[in-house]
């Protein structure tokens, strides 16, 4: 593993996964000093009971808990002060957040309001927040966007991005990870595995960041198709969500990739999930990067296919291998649910006119806009990649 | 690849890395709100002109309140309480921990007095004694090495008592850990040798021992691979910026594989070597690294052979057949040490009657063994071993590593 001459690392949470992890919650929160903390809890649509199964964890324990179970919006500014008002009002002392996807940017902006009085959030950025937080817990449901764990918070007007929202802890608990529709798994998983891979290519990863990044991979690659197939499932999807909170840490050291930034813009236009996106441009991604740091690309086998598979394959081959083994793991995902994954971001419904201006967006935000050009053009048409 | 049925994982320590980021800790410290911080260290790294580099480059843009180099070879319960008092009279805010394991575990010992606003490390004994956040620390680490700067312990002596203590709290974790390749580039052979060694054991026994979890895996493999690709490296070039580098940022990862899954025979044993011996821990852990893994190997050989590819490549593990591999780990181990060996002119040390003092005499007496293997009984890290031991089994391992022979596994007791 290569190491730059200069790299800064942080990973500030701490991850509690496995059998009954929420049971320790109190007495996590009493190590945070927090005896008074408020429960945001996304409402679950499948109702298997997720909320009941974190209040029970206080039931024996003498610690009172405000619980709030309605959704919440991250773009709702005046919703999001109601509730700073409660937690400030009760008083609280500490935010746990029970869901996924957007609900936890929610919760995040909450904590930031709560921490920092007088901030504006409508004005947020990254540099806006000096300091730590009040505490924060993160409990996952299965699904989401794979971006809950990571140090960046998503509205409509803007992206913030600092380390301090980043979770104090998650808590990975089987009980409430259970689904009955497997996929918003897929979405999540890919996105998760999406920016790993493209946290381990970045210019300024360092060896944590690889680090995390290949283990998360390689949860990914080992727990998704046993997912999909419904097998295995309670270590499936608790591995699956040890995957994306790992990915998260890594993603929060790096600058955002090609194929997350093209994908968040493109995700709204044409009305498919930003995960499933991101998988598209993958493979075009890596045949660019395997020309360039053809070394890190074959790097990437081993946690997609295994220690036998990336030893026997010869050196020269192993990247193109990678980038295979990353499409037939795909073509295994799609198959099991009875679908393909689109082969390219046409047939996944984005214009071409759309992926142009995607394009012309992300150059900005990249060192190489050539590169950004060459992989949305052949993500668009889906070229040829054998 | 498994996952465990529950696992805890936990390293907030923000790590900075480079040829040049010393003068990057006026900043660092800045950010945590101080202005006024204690240098500590010791005689040997301010000998070696180590604390000065660090000194010019914070006080170009900070004022260092004190610069204290007292701390002795192992952490004094009296040294902390009167550096506790100094930090206090020179009105610090922070501190800056230069130096390996010992001014570690001192400079968590101080913070813990200056930062509870007391007099006596002593009232802070027992589990759930700190309950916040302590003052800042910066480790600046000088041996790659103990992997101190993201453990959560610090190991105090009273001296008086003839006691060691153990103090665990997240709160003792540094803030930063400062990876400067300066720092180690005149590191002596030996030295790099042995404190190379001592994260390689941490890194394997993480990987192989009963509290493994996937996190510290995924650490513990990078750390592996960046030693043995770096070791010999820097053995035959000292000036090897990039490998001085590579192997920080091994002992680094390796700390945070270890403080999160622990250690089993390898330091049960080596603690005790080290107690009743004085054997340095990097020389016991370098000796006694191939006895664990053939001690263990009928309980944990799976893990041992998929450590393989880290040790030795894609190529080595490819032709290995892999009901041979565990012992090729062990072998590639014992190659190493041949080889550091023979880089150090005999000096490093690969069994316990090649280890001798600076007078030439044998550090562990062959009588010394019984001792030992009773000293041994007392170490709770053998909890976190694959396999059993009492005083026969650990009699028998110390027996071997003395001569330097193969563990005749026909002698391992079963559990």
């Amino acid at each position: 593993m290569f190491v730059p001459g200069a790299f800064r690392f942080i990973s500030p949470t701490k991850i509690s996964s496995g059998i009954k992890a929420l049971d320790n919650l109190p007495s996590e929160l009493t190590s945070m000093n927090a005896h008074n903390p408020l429960l945001l809890a996304k409402p679950h649509d499948g109702n298997t009971g997720q909320i009941e199964k974190i209040i029970n964890a206080f039931r024996t324990f003498d610690m009172p808990i405000v619980i709030i179970d309605t959704p919440i919006d991250p773009n709702d500014g005046s919703g999001l002060k109601k509730i700073a008002g409660i937690y400030k009002d009760t008083p609280c002392d500490a935010i746990i957040a029970a869901g996924n996807g957007s609900f936890i940017d929610a919760a995040k902006l909450i904590n930031v309001l709560v921490s920092q009085p007088g901030i504006d959030i409508n004005a947020l950025s990254g540099e806006a927040i000096k300091k730590k937080l009040g505490p924060f817990v993160h409990v996952p449901f299965s699904g989401g966007t794979g971006m809950e764990a990571t140090s960046f918070v998503e509205t409509e007007k803007t992206t913030v991005s600092s380390c301090f929202l980043m979770p104090d802890m998650v808590m990975l608990d089987p009980r409430v990870l259970f689904v009955k529709d497997r996929n918003p798994i897929i979405n999540a998983s890919l996105a998760s595995l999406c920016i790993a891979v493209e946290a381990f290519l970045a210019d300024d990863a360092g060896p944590l960041v690889k680090t995390y990044a290949l283990k998360a991979i390689e949860l990914i690659a080992g727990y998704l198709p046993l997912a999909v197939k419904g097998q295995k499932m309670k270590t499936s999807l608790l591995a699956i969500a040890n995957a994306q909170v790992i990915a998260g840490c890594a993603f929060s050291n790096t600058r955002p990739g090609i194929g997350f930034s093209a994908a968040r813009h493109l995700s709204q236009q044409c009305g498919q999930p930003a995960g499933l996106l991101m998988a598209v441009i993958l493979p075009h991604l890596l045949i660019c990067k395997k020309d360039k740091h053809p070394g890190q690309v074959a790097d990437l086998l081993l946690p997609l296919a295994g220690d036998d598979a990336y030893a026997m394959t010869a050196a020269h081959l192993k990247a193109q291998k990678t980038i295979s083994t990353i499409e037939e793991l795909f073509y295994e995902v799609g198959r099991s649910r009875g679908v393909t994954l689109s082969s390219s971001l046409k047939t996944a419904g984005a214009d071409l006119q759309a992926v142009q201006a995607v394009s012309e967006a992300v150059k900005k935000e990249m060192k190489d806009p050539e590169e950004v050009e060459t992989i949305l053009n052949n993500a668009f048409k889906g070229a040829v990649l054998y | 690849m498994g996952l465990p049925g529950f696992y805890e994982f936990y390293c907030p320590v923000k790590t900075v890395a480079g040829h040049d980021v010393l003068e990057q800790i006026p900043e660092m410290l800045t950010t945590l709100g101080a202005q006024r911080p204690m240098l500590l260290t010791d005689k040997g790294v301010s000998g070696a002109g180590l604390a000065e580099m660090v000194i010019n480059a914070v006080q170009e843009k900070m004022v260092i309140g004190s610069v204290e180099d007292e701390v002795p070879a192992d952490s004094d319960l009296k040294v902390v309480n009167h550096l506790a008092a100094e930090y206090k009279t020179k009105k610090c805010d922070a501190l800056i921990a230069v130096g390996g394991g010992s001014v570690m575990d001192t400079a968590k010992g101080v913070n813990i007095v200056v930062s509870e606003g007391a007099d006596d490390l002593m009232k802070y004994t027992g589990a759930g004694a700190l309950k916040q956040r302590l003052n800042p620390l910066i480790a600046v680490p000088t041996t790659s090495g103990t992997g101190s700067e993201v453990t959560q312990v610090a190991v105090i002596a009273d001296h008086d008592k003839n006691i060691k203590m153990l103090f665990t709290s997240h709160f003792l974790l540094p803030d930063i850990a400062v990876l400067d390749s300066r720092m180690t580039l005149t590191l002596p052979p030996v030295i790099t040798a042995a404190t190379a060694m001592d994260a390689l054991t941490h890194a394997v026994e993480a990987y192989t021992c009963l509290q493994k979890n996937p996190l510290s895996d995924a650490h513990a493999v990078a750390a592996i691979e960046m030693i043995c690709k770096n070791l010999m490296k820097v053995m035959r070039n000292p000036d090897d910026v990039d490998g001085r580098l590579a192997l920080a940022v091994g002992a680094n990862l390796a700390g945070i594989a270890f403080s999160n899954s622990m250690v089993g025979m390898v330091h049960t044993l080596g603690h005790s070597v080290g107690a009743v011996c004085g054997v340095p821990h990097g020389c016991c852990m370098a000796i006694l690294l191939p006895y664990g893994l053939e001690y263990n190997m009928h309980k944990n050989g799976n893990h041992t052979a998929k450590l393989l590819l880290h040790l030795a490549g894609p190529d080595m593990y490819a032709l290995t057949p892999s009901h041979l591999r565990a012992e090729k780990s062990i072998l590639s181990i014992r190659s190493l040490n041949d080889q550091l060996h023979k880089a150090t002119k005999g000096k490093h040390a690969r069994c316990f009657k090649e280890m001798f003092n600076t007078k030439g005499e044998l550090m562990v007496p062959r009588e010394m063994l019984e001792p030992v293997a009773k000293k041994a009984m007392g170490d709770g890290s053998i909890f976190y071993n694959p396999e059993e031991m009492d005083y026969d089994d650990f009699l028998m391992v110390l027996e071997h590593a003395w001569e330097g022979i193969v563990l005749d596994r026909n002698l391992i007791r079963k559990g």
